[in-house]
């Protein structure tokens, strides 16, 4: 297979390039931290970026999308999804291994026995060249979670592999579609860059920290339903919300029906929603299957960790460590887990085995 | 599907705060018009030369409740109107005039007005409309947020209850990407307040000042514990919790915090 | 085998048009539905348990479970209490308006695997909106299924709905038992007063092969639970239906997951085995 290599301060030109044909995304300074924003000024983005407010996600599932529009006169109802495919192609520039794998979770849940056609119409339009990080994140525990790595869900993926030189893997044909219309950016890599790729992924694994265990999270979690530490989370968490708006995987969402100044049209919107909100549960008649705080915090990690391993094969978590950048109480997912690990070793063991 | 009805017949109403909210309405240019053709308003005494005694299909109420006589006219106008409706934080929560609820009335009384205070008809608290008569629906915020108004109005029209969000301003504050301020240090009242402001405060650097009082469920005890390692005395934080809403401080949560 | 209509967009209901409202109490109205299209109306089938999303354009979409039964085509019939925006807005359709219906969703009940067996119905208040489609589906081929004891429970006599065919059809039905009972003691009321669980001792259930189907208030589910694990019923012979918000019905929003499962998807009907292990469930 073709690898190749990009100069770094080329980066800023191939974006200006691919503006002809594509709406570029990347990250972009805001205020103390960096968001994935329209690249304007391809100089501003920032490739040796820490971490983003926000998961690239947005790009598939908008906080807020309308879905269809209703005439309110003769019910005629007329979807989105081929607004959605006529629009500009995106690329996602410098997508990190959690985000990539955030959007391949997303994937499974939108796929299935119904399939989402906005999600997949979002998938049409957007390439992503993803990024390998060499160094941990402030926040990040990506290696403890498997998600240091991509195997899928990228076009093209970057490796750092001097201070001059990126290492370019292509995932699919719409990443060779990039090499094609900006062939003079990328060089054929040589067998000297691949020593440099294999040595970049050597650094990679001495730098990602790996203390914690979360193999036998769903067993912890089944022992530790009553244990006290979700009362303790609970007094803490004001259930605002900012864990699961800022995490990659979270997809929960409300439908809200939304009508124009003239009562002629409404509009269909779904919108982000969090299982910590307290209607998140409720029925009609005012019964609140998760009416207590606590629970609903609960509720979150156990269908992060052991629900999300059914549904969808695999915990709903990638390491990225924003939950615990955006919590304002300052419960870290991080430390939950490893409180749980020590629960588990901690929990009585029969003598003399089983 | 969903039917405009026949224009419902709609009142405006200022009681005791800034009428801020009403000018808020008439602030509305980019959709006053449209709104004027979903609505009737018969009785707006800030807007209109001739006013209509009433009844109303809706009421929308501005202000708090603060003089003897202020009572009398807000329970005219409930018995007059179908459905009720507080705009702002005055009208839903008390708001900043109820401030003076946490300090001696007739000290205050006596720096302003001197020894003749007889004529006052201040009543010793300022509560809010909902304290007086029953409320159908509540439009917080200091001032009522525009869009959150033309929202409840499109309701209205098609015979829905407005909704307010069920959750705190951070919601809306991390949904336009804004790093935590409580997180850079900063006093911010995002987690327990009401949103549906759009985080408009956060948005542009400034902290939450909880305008639109509690959220459902609110931890108190959360908060404080935040902002007192932040490093603010508790004095400070009472006067935070209490600004907008001082009605809070009869929760039951809040009096178990010690300040 | 269903034959399932397939959609680009599942999100987009069907046109339907109200033919027929029915009042059964103060808060309870039937309403008939049926597909604009005349293909639509073919091809649309269900099973006994199985639930639509209905949309008043402009106010809402919300999900309903059907009450009528596939053997009788044509119509979908909803049992709709007034609880909400979406529901007063159905409430207040006129016959012949327009409105959106897809579906339909979730499992339903599975009627191949009770076949041969005797049948309990127990029923709280509107929990006997799909259970009507179940008891009507059993009557239409009463050959396939054995006896029938239905159980109902409302809280006054004025709250109990389908009251004709509680009263008047099914009793009338070959080895048909129909006993009810309402929480509130009432003047002109001469049945049994008390909740729903007070009729095991009203009516011997025999556990042997039989089949209980549950649904009803969420408070309900654990008093008949318990009373039937008594009688020796088995974990997987206790159907529940659960309630919960399904906002988009198929399965992505997450709204009604319950423990690791979603109402919308693995229910509404699940054992009381699945259940049982579903944390937060009953």
């Amino acid at each position: 297979m073709q690898t190749y290599t990009i100069r770094k301060d080329e980066i800023p030109k191939l974006v200006e390039a691919l503006k002809e044909e594509y709406e570029v995304f990347g990250p972009m300074p805001k205020r103390t931290s960096y968001v994935f924003a329209p690249v304007t000024d391809p100089t501003k983005m920032n490739l040796d970026y820490d971490s983003t407010i926000m998961s690239p996600k947005k790009y598939y599932l908008p906080s807020s999308q309308t879905l269809m529009e209703v005439s309110l006169k003769n019910a005629t109802i007329e979807d989105t999804v081929k607004d959605i495919l006529d629009q500009k192609p995106k690329i996602l520039f410098g997508v990190h291994s959690c985000d990539i794998n955030g959007i391949n979770f997303l994937n499974r849940v939108f796929d299935g026995k119904y399939d989402d056609p906005y999600f997949q119409a979002y998938k049409e339009i957007t390439t992503v060249i993803g990024l390998n990080c060499l160094e941990p994140c402030k926040y990040g525990f990506c290696r403890a979670v498997n998600k240091n790595f991509v195997l899928d869900g990228y076009d093209l993926f970057l490796t750092e592999i001097s201070d001059t030189h990126y290492y370019v893997h292509v995932g699919s044909p719409r990443g060779d579609r990039i090499l094609t219309i900006a062939h003079e950016f990328f060089k054929e890599a040589k067998e000297e860059d691949g020593a440099a790729f294999t040595a970049a992924l050597h650094k990679k694994h001495e730098n990602l920290p790996v203390a914690l265990h979360i193999d036998n999270i769903h067993e912890t979690l089944d022992l530790a339903w009553d244990d006290a530490i979700w009362d303790e989370l609970g007094e803490k968490c004001m259930n605002c919300g900012s864990c699961a708006l800022v995490c990659p995987t979270c997809y929960c969402f409300d439908v809200q029906d939304e009508v124009d100044l003239s009562i002629s049209k409404a509009e269909r919107v779904r919108k982000w929603d969090t299982c910590l909100f307290y209607d998140f549960a409720l029925v009609a008649g005012n019964h609140n299957f998760r009416e207590d705080p606590p629970a609903r915090l609960k509720y979150r990690f156990y269908h992060k960790f052991r629900g999300a391993i059914h549904d969808q094969g695999e915990i709903a978590c990638t390491g990225c460590g924003r939950c615990i950048d955006a919590c304002p109480a300052g419960i870290s997912i991080k430390d939950v887990l490893f409180r749980l690990q020590e629960y588990w070793a901690a929990s009585p063991t029969p003598q003399g085995g089983l | 599907m969903a039917k405009a009805k026949a224009k419902p017949k709609v009142g405006i109403f200022g009681f005791t705060g800034c009428a801020g909210c009403q000018l808020n309405i008439l602030n509305l240019e980019d959709h006053i018009v449209d709104l004027i053709g979903l609505i009737d308003i018969t009785t707006w005494v800030m807007a209109k030369a001739e006013n209509s005694p009433g009844p109303w299909d809706i009421a929308l109420v501005e202000g708090s409740i603060a003089k003897k006589s202020e009572i009398e006219r807000i329970k005219k106008i409930r018995e007059n109107s179908k459905i009720l409706i507080t705009i702002g934080s005055c009208a839903t929560h008390g708001g900043l005039p109820a401030m003076r609820n946490l300090r001696d009335t007739s000290a205050m009384k006596k720096t302003v007005y001197g020894d003749t205070t007889d004529h006052l008809d201040i009543m010793d608290k300022i509560m809010p409309v909902s304290h007086y008569v029953q409320v159908d629906a509540a439009l917080p915020g200091c001032p009522m947020d525009k869009n959150e108004f033309v929202r409840a109005v499109k309701a209205l029209a098609v015979g829905k209850t407005p909704q307010i969000p069920n959750f705190a301003v951070c919601y809306e504050c991390r949904i336009r990407e804004n790093a935590c301020l409580l997180k850079e240090g900063k006093f911010c009242m995002g987690p327990v307040t009401q949103a549906g402001c759009d985080a408009l405060c956060p948005s542009n650097g400034a902290v939450c000042e909880g305008c639109r009082g509690p959220v459902a469920q609110v931890n108190w005890g959360a908060e404080y514990k935040i902002l007192q390692e932040l490093g603010a005395t508790p004095e400070e934080i009472k006067r935070r919790f209490l600004k907008y809403c001082p009605s809070t401080a009869d929760m039951e949560e809040f009096q178990e915090l010690v300040f | 085998m269903q034959v399932q209509l397939k959609k680009d967009n599942e999100y987009v209901p069907h046109i339907a048009k109200l033919i027929k409202k029915t009042q059964m109490t103060e808060k309870e109205t039937l309403f008939e539905f049926m597909f604009e299209e005349p293909e639509i109306r073919d091809l649309f089938t269900y099973n006994p348990g199985q639930f639509v999303q209905v949309s008043i354009f402009g106010i809402g979409e919300a999900p309903f479970s059907i009450s009528s039964t596939p053997t009788r085509k044509g119509v979908i019939e909803l049992g709709i209490r007034k609880t909400g925006d979406v529901t007063e807005a159905i409430h207040a359709l006129e016959v012949g308006a327009r409105s959106g219906i897809r579906g339909p969703y979730g499992n339903g009940f599975p009627m191949n695997k009770m076949k041969g067996h005797n049948l309990l119905f127990v029923a709280g208040g509107i929990g006997l909106v799909p259970l009507r489609s179940v008891i009507n589906y059993v009557a239409d081929r009463r050959d396939d299924y054995g006896k029938v004891t239905i159980f109902y429970g409302a809280c006054l006599p004025e709250e109990r709905v389908f009251v004709d065919e509680i009263e008047k059809v099914w009793p009338n039905i070959p080895d048909f038992e129909v006993h009810q009972t309402v929480d509130e003691c009432h003047t002109t009321w001469q049945g049994n007063v008390g909740v729903v669980t007070t009729l095991f001792s009203v009516c011997a259930v025999d556990s042997a092969n039989t089949m209980a189907l549950i649904c009803g208030p969420p408070v309900m589910y654990k008093f008949v639970v318990r009373d039937l694990l008594k009688l020796g019923f088995a974990r997987d012979e206790i159907l529940l239906s659960l309630e919960r918000r399904m906002k988009c019905g198929i399965g992505k929003c997450a709204h009604c997951q319950v423990g690791h499962k979603l109402t919308c998807m693995d229910g509404p009907v699940f054992t009381y085995f699945e259940a049982e292990r579903l944390m937060e469930s009953i």
